[in-house]
């Protein structure tokens, strides 16, 4: 016993280690002054909008879409799969004024979701690189220009990496929590790890990439259901980098209440339970770069989960009196400091972000108790569908996040 | 809200306070001198780095110490309950260098805003002086009118241009965009102004031409909006006049929220 609470001491010690540095060097990326020219020539970009019944805020994505402000040749793509609501009729309006803009439907098929439309909307285009942007997405003028500046300027990149700030945070505590989880895991530790490490994941939206790279890899899988993080793998398979651009921003509508979140977060747990699936079973991704990605996902969505439940048990077992066995461990000062490097990680990105505030302070302070916790049900509910969708051997479906009508950024 | 926000700005005080009376009850007694020694120090420290960098010291130093402490417990061997001793002194020592940071930064913050509202001040002077022909309505009466005594004088000849489109499904505001841009392109810096006045009506003084030159200016928007727009779907309505008088040219235009 005490050797395994030795060990379990050791290893979570190194994890804060790792996790402090991680901050640190996020932090150290951000404020690092990022010096750009403008390109000689910029390439040619296919905008690529999934979209499906969509029509409460396709109007102001295509809006900001043709705002955005590119030397080069740029072209947006709605592709419209099997919309029922307006989507066509607004995607339509807007082709046939805008020369740029183009109205696709794309034919019926399964399985359904974001990879299968992806995959066509490559098919029917022709551009040097492209841009995935989710129908509620509505990118700063700048985006796309620093991206493809990054892009061109790194050597041996697939493309380029921005950032997804929430267009909805001020509307109730649960948008205020997720935008301030996008501040810390998809900001500052993306940072961290593209300093230290040079590896990035996409982020599903706001994210270009080569056209050549695409095809070398052979498009997106259409059966994943988180497939960002499972293209990511074979990016990084490929050994090409994905630089991030913090300053390449998009805005975009997070879930406004629990059952919503619960939906999307269960599909994104799902996805990433189908990835490290398909990682076991593949040797040849079990080396390099992408064994770092299979841990932090190990990480990130097991290995914190089943501690924290540890943590919840042990916790209440002694809260109703149950006679625990005597530790001389310090595992209550590790308890203690986990919560502390998860706070600063919360209120460091916040202050590198410029959106301090008490009230965020605050909520920043609490989201371990609160916000951390729904991940126990998220997983549960995530492993439980999986299995019986393996069971029966089925796919499951693609589940669109519910969209609200929103004032636009511009 | 406002009352909301003030209350929020005391919080920081009111955890400080807090945190002080929590120390000198609970710390032992040969600890206290040294977190008031500590706490003095790390808050001069404070005013002297930048608000940013020095969250990132409190944040260093209270992870170190909270290591630190780690160790002493795994050392000692302490029991569960005596390590909720070290929980509070980390505690202690973080609570009250963040309320102290946090009023700081509120401070600093106060003062950035001022400073970045005076810069911004100074930039939009730099760009009414110099830059953009697109101006607001009554910047744009002043100049034509100015413009005009000139054009006289010099026995020059002015045009003033509408140009208008019959708007469907909120897209001005996109439309409006393009097209200003495309306007400033194919006018004149410095010498030809411009306004709108609604979200697709765009009036154009162009100074120094002829009815020639009119069509030119004319030719080279629809040459570049249709490049942008496609201008069989969303015809164009030209209109052009002579100006000799501005008041008359605006109400032959029949522009009437121009103001």
């Amino acid at each position: 016993m005490k050797i395994i609470l030795l060990c379990v001491m050791v290893f979570f010690g190194l994890l804060l280690i790792y996790y402090s540095i991680l901050t640190v060097s996020g932090i150290y990326f951000r404020q690092k002054k990022q010096i750009r020219k403008p390109l000689n020539e910029y390439p040619s970009v296919a905008i690529l909008i999934p979209a499906h019944n969509e029509g409460i805020v396709i109007r102001d994505t295509l809006e900001a879409m043709l705002k955005l402000t590119y030397p080069g040749q740029m072209d947006v793509y709605l592709l419209d799969d099997q919309s029922t609501d307006d989507t066509a009729d607004i995607g339509r309006i807007f082709s046939s004024f805008f020369k740029n803009c183009h109205y696709v439907q794309v034919p019926d098929g399964n399985p359904k979701g974001k990879s299968r439309v992806l995959n066509y909307g490559l098919s029917i285009t022709k551009s040097d690189y492209f841009i995935v942007y989710d129908a509620d997405n509505q990118p700063n003028a700048d985006a796309l220009k620093l991206l493809v500046e990054v892009a061109e300027e790194t050597p041996n990149a697939a493309g380029a990496i921005g950032y997804v700030r929430t267009i909805n945070q001020e509307k109730n505590l649960l948008t205020r929590m997720i935008s301030i989880e996008f501040q810390v895991f998809q900001l500052l530790m993306q940072c961290g790890r593209w300093a230290l490490f040079k590896t990035g994941s996409l982020p599903g939206t706001n994210m270009l990439l080569k056209r050549s790279v695409i095809e070398e890899v052979g498009g997106y899988d259409p059966y994943a259901l988180a497939e960002d993080a499972e293209l990511t793998i074979r990016i990084t398979a490929r050994d090409y980098l994905l630089p991030i651009v913090p300053e390449a921003e998009t805005w975009e509508q997070e879930p406004e209440n629990l059952k919503v979140f619960i939906k999307q977060r269960t599909r994104w747990l799902i996805g990433n339970l189908y990835l490290l699936e398909k990682l076991f079973y593949d040797p040849t991704y079990w080396r390099g770069k992408v064994l770092y990605h299979t841990g932090q996902h190990l990480l990130t969505y097991f290995f914190f989960v089943i501690m924290l439940l540890f943590s919840n048990v042990w916790f209440v077992l002694s809260l109703v009196g149950v006679d625990l066995p005597v530790l001389t461990q310090p595992l209550i000062m590790i308890w203690f400091l986990s919560y502390m490097v998860f706070s600063f990680q919360v209120i460091g990105s916040m202050i590198f972000n410029q959106n301090t505030s008490a009230i965020n302070l605050i909520v920043g302070m609490i989201m371990y108790f609160t916000y951390s916790q729904i991940f126990l049900i998220l997983l549960v509910r995530a492993i439980y569908f999986y299995s019986i969708s393996r069971l029966r051997g089925k796919t499951i479906a693609w589940d669109k996040t519910k969209r609200y009508k929103e004032e636009p950024v511009q | 809200m406002k009352q909301l926000n003030n209350i929020f700005i005391a919080i920081p005080f009111i955890l400080f306070v807090y945190a002080q009376v929590f120390a000198l009850f609970f710390l032992p007694q040969s600890l206290v001198l040294v977190h008031i020694l500590v706490l003095t120090a790390m808050t001069l420290l404070l005013v002297l780095f930048k608000w940013n960098w020095s969250f990132v010291f409190i944040a260093s130093t209270t992870i170190m110490y909270g290591f630190i402490l780690t160790w002493r417990a795994f050392t000692k061997q302490l029991l569960q309950e005596q390590q909720i001793e070290f929980i509070v002194m980390n505690s202690v020592y973080f609570v009250s260098l963040l309320s102290v940071w946090y009023s700081v930064h509120h401070l600093q913050k106060l003062k950035m805003t001022l400073e970045n509202e005076k810069l911004k001040n100074v930039e939009l002077q730099k760009f009414v002086n110099k830059h953009s022909s697109l101006l607001t309505n009554r910047e744009f009466t002043e100049r034509v009118s100015l413009s005009l005594v000139g054009l006289k004088r010099r026995n020059e000849m002015g045009y003033l241009m509408k140009i208008s489109a019959n708007m469907l499904n909120n897209k001005e505001k996109i439309y409006n965009k393009i097209l200003a841009e495309v306007i400033e392109d194919c006018t004149r810096d410095q010498f030809d102004f411009f306004t709108n006045t609604d979200s697709s009506t765009f009036l154009i003084y162009l100074q120094n031409t002829t009815e020639e030159g009119s069509e030119v200016v004319k030719s080279r928007v629809l040459t570049k909006l249709s490049r942008q727009i496609n201008i069989n779907e969303l015809p164009l309505i030209f209109t052009t006049k002579r100006v000799e008088d501005l008041k008359d040219t605006i109400a032959y235009f029949k522009v009437g929220s121009f103001s």
